[in-house]
């Protein structure tokens, strides 16, 4: 029998590029200086809302506008959890846990839907999260947010993260062990189920698999990988208010998954890098045009980059194909 | 193993499909031929659930399915095909497969994929061993029809539904669609919508004609051509063209 090549076998370029990213991250405290700490730390919780919503709308092929709700889920739960005096890894997994049971519940609807729906319910379903986030005050402290949230060490016993380097290595460690986890089981065969429901519903059914309960199971992984994004968003700024949580971000981070290829989980955390980094250093020297330089950005990417970032690693030999992982 | 009872399908003041009484025995080989419009594909429709009726029952070896959608059917032992190829189009063929096979399998069957060997054969049934590694997507669009029989096979159904599984095939392709229909076990039933004269010939045992979303006859593939009501609608068919 002839040896059979596996599906989007990852190539000895992507791993060494791998290898040199997470390498360059962990000594980056060496050099850099504490605002380019806490900015990197911020886009870790970022690029878990980001893999979460490439995973909802580039595997998954649900296109969404709603990750921020488990998101905010997520952070709300962390920042109560960290008033409880629990460590991180509690609230990193509690916010998890939280996020994922608000997905399931919010997912029964959002499976039943496809395309431009699936967009508009999504986006209510934000909305309806973060108007919930400002009224609800006695849960989330209204429009102020939760304040003064007090850091906490890591595991139990531990020293409290107050050093921004400590935060730093917390934050991205976390996140990249959180992406790894996630890429594996879109490589495992649930990912390639997943992939299916994509791609032809008609087959799928046809071959007997309840695409909806398939669909509804992995809204519900994507709704736990943004409520862990959010509990790192709590773990770097010790706040956590609606302006975390509203459109604002939610648009952004589907910006960012267009520009890193939608079905790329790396690709979506190096558009959130990009996004980021455009923001935070270009657009403050052009008062007031943000928008307008984020809206030129998206409309260059999807002329420049067909496929994103990930189509462009692709034609550098990087990744293998585009059935995306 | 499959009876339709009265079944209608309406869409509006169309009757696509009018009050059809159908049955289709274990080990069967049936096939639904009749003009453009007839109503077969919806038939075969109404049959693997993609399509609810608007009157009477499916039944599937004694259950009835009139209610259950296409997932549950397939688990109950439904495979089909469709009139254009539906496949896993960014997966390899051998991939397309495997997912087919997946729910007849166990859970430790499914995750650590210890019988590709199996999934190779399947594919080199149908002439496609070559291209296991191909996705589905770059196949050619008679290669895809190929492919799609091969999963539906993988799941071993009891009742396979086949909607013109030889249109845009080569004649080598239909010769090896012949060959790969003909080692379907004898428990197998069949039931295809085909246009294809020499297949029908050569594979039906059992030809029921649709006119007009109802059942026109029924019979041997003889006594079906030699039906002065067949030939006359099909006259009238090219008449119309």
């Amino acid at each position: 029998m002839r040896n059979v090549i596996p599906p989007r076998l990852r190539t000895p370029a992507a791993l060494g590029a791998a290898v040199i990213v997470v390498a360059a991250l962990f000594l980056l405290p060496l050099v850099a200086d504490n605002y380019t700490l806490i900015t990197v730390a911020r886009v870790a919780g970022l690029g878990l809302l980001a893999a979460s919503t490439a995973l909802m709308t580039g595997v998954a092929g649900l296109p969404t506008l709603g990750q921020v709700a488990p998101y905010a889920v997520g952070a709300y739960t962390a920042a109560h959890l960290a008033h409880f005096e629990l460590p991180g890894i509690v609230q990193l997994l509690g916010a998890a846990a939280a996020a994922a049971v608000f997905s399931l519940v919010t997912g029964a609807a959002v499976v039943q839907t496809r395309d431009v729906i699936c967009l508009m319910v999504t986006l209510a379903i934000g909305e309806l999260t973060a108007i919930t986030a400002g009224q609800w005050t006695s849960l989330t402290g209204g429009t102020d947010g939760m304040a003064r949230v007090p850091a906490t060490p890591v595991l139990p016993g531990g020293e409290n993260l107050i050093k921004i380097p400590d935060v730093y290595t917390y934050t991205v460690a976390a996140a990249l062990v959180i992406v790894t986890l996630t890429m594996l089981v879109l490589r495992s065969p649930a990912g390639t189920l997943i992939r299916g429901c994509r791609d032809n519903e008609a087959r799928m059914r046809a071959s007997g698999h309840r695409v909806s309960l398939t669909l509804l199971w992995t809204f519900t992984g994507a709704g736990a990988l943004a409520g862990a994004g959010g509990a790192l968003l709590v773990s770097v700024q010790r706040t956590v208010s609606p302006n975390n949580v509203g459109f604002e971000v939610a648009a952004l981070v589907l910006l960012a998954v267009v520009i890193g290829g939608a079905a790329s989980i790396p690709g979506a955390l190096a558009g959130v890098a990009a996004v980021v980094a455009v923001r935070d250093t270009v657009a403050p020297k052009i008062p007031g045009e943000a928008p307008l330089l984020l809206g030129v950005l998206f409309i260059a990417a999807v002329y420049l980059l067909p496929g994103g970032l990930s189509g462009v690693a692709a034609r550098l030999g990087l990744r293998k194909g585009e059935a995306g992982a | 193993m499959l009876e339709l009872r009265g079944v209608s399908r309406a869409y509006g003041a169309l009757r696509a499909v009018d009050d059809v009484d159908l049955t289709v025995h274990s080990g069967a080989r049936h096939a639904l031929i009749g003009p453009n419009g007839a109503g077969k594909s919806t038939l075969l429709h109404l049959a693997a659930g993609n399509v609810r009726p608007t009157g009477g029952r499916v039944v599937l070896s004694g259950r009835d399915v009139t209610r259950s959608g296409p997932a549950r059917r397939a688990r109950l032992g439904v495979g089909r095909t469709f009139q254009t190829p539906a496949l896993i189009g960014t997966a390899d063929c051998l991939t397309n497969v495997a997912l087919a096979a997946w729910p007849a399998q166990s859970l430790r069957e499914r995750w650590l994929r210890r019988d590709p060997a199996r999934h190779l054969e399947s594919l080199d049934a149908l002439g496609l061993a070559d291209d296991a590694a191909t996705p589905a997507a770059a196949l050619s669009h008679g290669r895809r029809r190929l492919l799609e029989l091969a999963v539906a096979l993988a799941a071993s159904p009891r009742l396979l539904l086949l909607d013109e599984p030889a249109a845009g095939l080569t004649d080598d392709d239909v010769d090896r669609l012949l060959d790969a229909l003909g080692t379907i076990g004898g428990d197998v039933a069949v039931l295809l919508v085909e246009h294809h004269q020499e297949l029908v010939r050569a594979f039906a045992d059992t030809v029921t004609v649709l006119h007009q979303g109802a059942v026109l006859t029924t019979g041997t593939p003889a006594e079906v051509a030699a039906d002065p009501r067949v030939r006359e609608i099909y006259q009238g068919a090219l008449g119309e063209a």
